[in-house]
């Protein structure tokens, strides 16, 4: 009986997901009634979700702290400011809510900042510089110093942007990084419509393969 | 209240917070000999959860902003039609909080967390992946006026955009396998060097946005203006 049950309420899952599918793509004809109802049940599925994750890290991160045993009193301080927080919506306390935005501000700021040091900065100069004394045949070598001069040409794009450095004689430097870059942005372009084009074909196939179950 | 409580002291907490992040970053090493390090290693821990605890507070305003909004659009709409999407919008964000409050397995008490999996699966986790890839309709729009060959350099983005799109294809994979070997080339040398160079520029843009924000240069966070 109780498998019964089960495979039930499965298939009722199965119909909802496929009727929320097809509305969502129903976009494609036009804005209509099925899809304005789907887009509705997926925000306020996204909303509840997010807040039902948020508590549960709140009590995570926080009350855990509290109770039931008291291992660091210093943690009723964010949950006071966190809850000061929503003074914003208060027309004259509104003030209040900047204490927390200014810790949460101060540090994932400056956490993201010396991250992006070791990680985005010095590996990404160390690993170019290095690519140059990598032995191998001659595409590879030519590969290496392509990389080296694209690496070269689309930094200068973006870091000397007087505009007396972007013409005359040194403006064919930014001109060849534009070109690279071209080229990086089609391949990116195209790499991210594939992406697409699997999920929907991963959509048709719950459609195909779960919801009316045809023979694979 | 004075200007002091309103703007000076949340600059100066930003300012210590980052402060503190810093001295951890550059003066605690992984092996710790002094007390001071240990010290300065557990004030950094303990603001970096206090700021992932104030993210989550945050999220509730996403939550609070939604509700707002669409409790006007139900006191304004004119039709029962559009009531009828906000009250729905509410249906199921009540839905998803309460199943949530009972049944994510962060709670204290989960009774209903086979109906939490049950909603997640069935509901949320198919509308998420559709929306993403209806997002593939409008790309092909996207495609047309990207890939138009309206200068050289468009010229060199549609050939690449075109034929990174049709190497996967198997008629490519028969019949012109240069083409296969030539995307692999791009993909492994210039797309790299052209987005390391844009990487680094983005990390040097983000770290001087951080200096602006600790010295107090930058204060859009702070919302409106006093």
């Amino acid at each position: 009986m109780a498998d019964i049950i089960t495979e039930i309420i499965t298939e009722i899952g199965i119909w909802i997901a496929a009727f929320l599918t097809i509305a969502i793509v129903s976009v494609v004809y036009r804005d209509n009634p099925l899809f304005k109802f789907a887009e509705h049940t997926y925000v306020g599925a996204a909303a509840g979700y997010s807040f039902a994750v948020a508590i549960g890290n709140i009590r995570g991160y926080g009350i855990e702290y509290l109770y039931p045993t008291l291992k660091d009193p210093w943690y009723i301080v964010p949950l006071i400011i966190g809850v000061l927080m929503y003074f914003r919506y208060h027309r004259t306390l509104y003030w209040l809510f900047r204490y927390g935005i200014a810790i949460v501000v101060g540090t994932s700021v400056t956490a993201a900042f010396v991250r992006s040091i070791e990680a985005d900065v010095l590996t990404q100069l160390r690993s170019t510089i290095s690519i140059l004394f990598t032995k191998g045949d001659a595409i590879t070598i030519l590969g290496n110093v392509v990389l080296v001069v694209a690496f070269i040409t689309s930094l200068y794009y973006f870091i000397f942007t007087f505009p007396s450095l972007h013409a005359g004689s040194l403006g064919y430097i930014p001109r060849i990084g534009r070109w690279f870059m071209m080229i990086a942005f089609g391949y990116s372009f195209a790499t991210t419509v594939v992406t697409r084009i699997d999920l929907f074909v991963g959509r048709l196939n719950f459609l195909l393969f779960e919801w009316l179950k045809l023979p694979a | 209240m004075s200007v002091l409580y309103r703007r000076h002291i949340p600059l100066a907490i930003t300012f210590i917070c980052g402060l503190i992040i810093l001295l951890q970053f550059f003066f605690v090493p992984a092996n710790i000999t002094e007390p001071w390090q240990s010290s300065l290693q557990y004030y950094g821990v303990t603001l970096t959860n206090w700021a992932n605890l104030l993210a989550n507070f945050i999220i509730g305003f996403g939550v609070v902003n939604i509700s707002l909004i669409h409790a006007r659009r139900i006191m304004r709409a004119k039709s029962w039609v559009d009531k009828f999407y906000s009250i729905w919008l509410f249906i199921v964000m009540a839905a998803f909080i309460v199943v949530g409050l009972f049944g994510y397995p962060r709670m204290w008490w989960t009774p209903l967390a086979a109906n939490w999996d049950w909603l997640q699966l069935y509901v949320l986790t198919p509308l998420d992946a559709t929306v993403y890839a209806s997002l593939v309709f409008y790309m092909a729009s996207g495609c047309y006026r990207a890939f138009r060959a309206r200068t050289l350099e468009g010229a060199a983005l549609l050939v690449v955009g075109f034929l990174s799109i049709m190497y996967k294809t198997p008629l490519f994979q028969a019949y012109a396998p240069w083409v296969i070997k030539t995307i692999d080339w791009i993909a492994k040398y210039p797309a790299v060097g052209a987005y390391r160079g844009i990487q680094v520029s983005a990390a040097l843009g983000a770290i001087l946005l951080g200096i602006r924000t600790l010295i107090g240069v930058e204060t859009g966070y702070l919302g409106r203006r006093d």
